[in-house]
């Protein structure tokens, strides 16, 4: 039987440092997810926006479980590199998995992982000891909370901490990060590496604000972990430090 | 014009005996580095009609190659001129074909160039795609710098690349050598069944059968297939070779009531396996003691 022609959007050190530990690439793989937002939901109210949260967590839950089937597909252990790509309409949002299936290792459980670490990343994970579990995701939409009108005449012309927002904000940021912190409890997964957090005002409801969290999730692998003692680099091309000789006066 | 022909004008640049090169100077240092001399920065370019053009009424169109259908959820309570009972996606092959052909005449031509300048091979190509007119029209332009490499004979057919410079020595330390820029497009139409469209303006039906808590299936569907459609396709060329560094451009657009097309480009450089790279040395910590 012929080989699979192997696709990739590798770059060729991540292609090359994962060969160095046993693992090659496969295919290219994705996954898309698209769920609605019900007609209304942007409308102002006060606290969560709970039909945007679970759009935007079904729609990456479901682009992760299609990559995975995609995985599945070509005979890959799971999919590294994976670029998330979150697209939220007024009625629709739209999630968009890309990366590529990788093979070789030894893994303990048969579902493939998804990871958005590099191949770097996935190659040092590996060689520690640990194995990524999938992907950890967490949501949080949130109405800026409006203040009362007598707030707003007493706080007005002071500078002053405006409580209903550092209440609102704090407990979204945090609730997006312990929903993420849950995926990764579900997937049997220990921790959470390389975490990015995505926030800002959504751009057609202006007093509406989102709060992403992912990252990959990990558990370490049946040889506990392998303690690695870095190397120590110390660099002969350290640049000039220049000043500014006003600042001495 | 034919894919053989090349503007005359361009004749007099790639003999005039100095070179023009697309790289920036790390890349073009690299470029020498691994014995490659730039003689010139060469071009193809095609602009294509861009639209249906078959017989048939407008909607004979969509019905090119069926990917999926999506029924109607209601049966027999559907009711009302809005109320539309299935839904198709289709891929629009005379896109992908359209596509391809401007694709591979600009490349042609390109290449043509590359010969006239007596190279061995492009690299660092660029390719752009985009519609001018209103979308009546779509231009084709790929451009690269043409190298030779010192020493060598010239090969039977010429090489091109996406990569240069660091990323392109890298390559060929680790065994590959590049063979051709490989890349597809897709183009799958979604004619959106009822529930499909409710979903899409965030609404719902009375009868409980689409929830706002669905997926819409649909429109996932008709991203996968555009995906994979494109994927395949590159694959199919690559032979015993392999695609590296391949990125997706991807989009939706809006073509008419209830109907959204998605295209997919995938493009990556097609290398072969020439050489083993031998061990490499697995990753290790270190730490950077930089003040």
């Amino acid at each position: 039987m012929a080989e699979r022609p192997v696709t990739s959007d590798l770059s060729v050190d991540e292609s090359l440092i994962l060969h160095s530990v046993g693992w090659e690439p496969l295919e290219l793989v994705c996954g898309s997810g698209v769920y609605s937002i019900p007609q209304g939901t942007w409308t102002w109210a006060v606290g969560e926006i709970t039909a945007a949260t679970y759009a935007v967590r079904a729609a990456v839950a479901g682009a992760a479980r299609r990559l995975e089937a995609e995985c599945r597909g070509v005979g890959g252990a799971g999919v590294v590199g994976v670029e998330v790509t979150i697209g939220v309409e007024r009625h629709s949002v739209n999630a968009m998995l890309v990366g590529t299936a990788i093979t070789g290792g030894a893994r303990r459980s048969g579902d493939p992982f998804v990871s958005d670490l590099s191949g770097q990343d996935f190659a040092l994970l590996h060689r520690a000891g640990w194995e990524p579990c999938g992907l950890a995701f967490g949501a949080s939409y949130v109405y800026v909370p409006r203040r009362g009108a007598g707030t707003a005449v007493r706080q007005s012309g002071q500078n002053v901490e405006l409580q209903n927002y550092t209440r609102a904000m704090y407990s979204a940021r945090e609730s997006a990060m312990e929903r993420m912190q849950s995926d990764a409890i579900a997937k049997r997964a220990t921790g959470v590496v390389a975490v990015k957090v995505a926030e800002g005002p959504v751009e057609f409801a202006g007093h509406a604000i989102g709060f992403l969290a992912w990252g990959t999730s990990v558990r370490p692998g049946p040889g506990g972990h392998n303690y690695m003692r870095p190397g120590v680099v110390l660099p002969m091309d350290d640049a000039v430090v220049t000043f500014d000789a006003a600042h001495l006066r | 014009m034919t894919v053989s022909d090349v503007p005359p004008e361009s004749a007099g640049r790639l003999e005039s005996g100095t070179f023009s090169s697309g790289l920036t100077i790390p890349d073009f240092a690299a470029c020498l580095h691994m014995g490659m001399r730039p003689v010139a920065l060469v071009q193809g370019y095609c602009v294509m009609s861009w639209g249906w053009f078959g017989t048939g009424g407008l909607y004979a169109r969509y019905q090119g190659s069926g990917l999926s259908t999506y029924r109607c959820p209601h049966g027999y309570y559907a009711m009302g001129p809005d109320h539309r009972t299935w839904g198709q996606n289709t891929e629009q092959t005379w896109a992908t074909q359209a596509w391809a052909t401007g694709f591979n005449t600009a490349y042609h031509r390109m290449v043509e160039e590359a010969a006239e300048a007596g190279a061995h091979g492009v690299i660092g190509v660029v390719d752009t795609s985009r519609h001018l007119l209103e979308g009546g029209i779509r231009e084709f332009h790929m451009y690269g710098t043409a190298v030779v490499v010192e020493g060598r004979q010239p090969p039977a057919q010429i090489w091109t690349c996406y990569l240069a410079g660091e990323r392109l020595a890298k390559l060929m330390e680790a065994g590959f050598f590049p063979v051709s820029v490989s890349a597809s497009m897709a183009s799958v139409l979604v004619q959106a069944v009822c529930a499909t469209e409710m979903l899409l303006h965030g609404s719902w039906d009375t009868y409980g059968m689409v929830n706002t808590t669905d997926e819409i299936t649909q429109v996932a569907d008709a991203e996968m297939q555009a995906c994979r459609m494109a994927r395949d396709r590159v694959r199919s060329t690559l032979g015993g070779d392999r695609l590296h560094g391949a990125s997706i451009e991807a989009g939706w657009k809006e073509v008419g009531a209830g109907l959204m097309q998605r295209d997919c480009v995938l493009r990556g450089s097609r290398v072969r396996h020439v050489s083993d790279p031998g061990p490499i040395e697995p990753p290790r910590p270190v730490v950077v003691l930089r003040g």
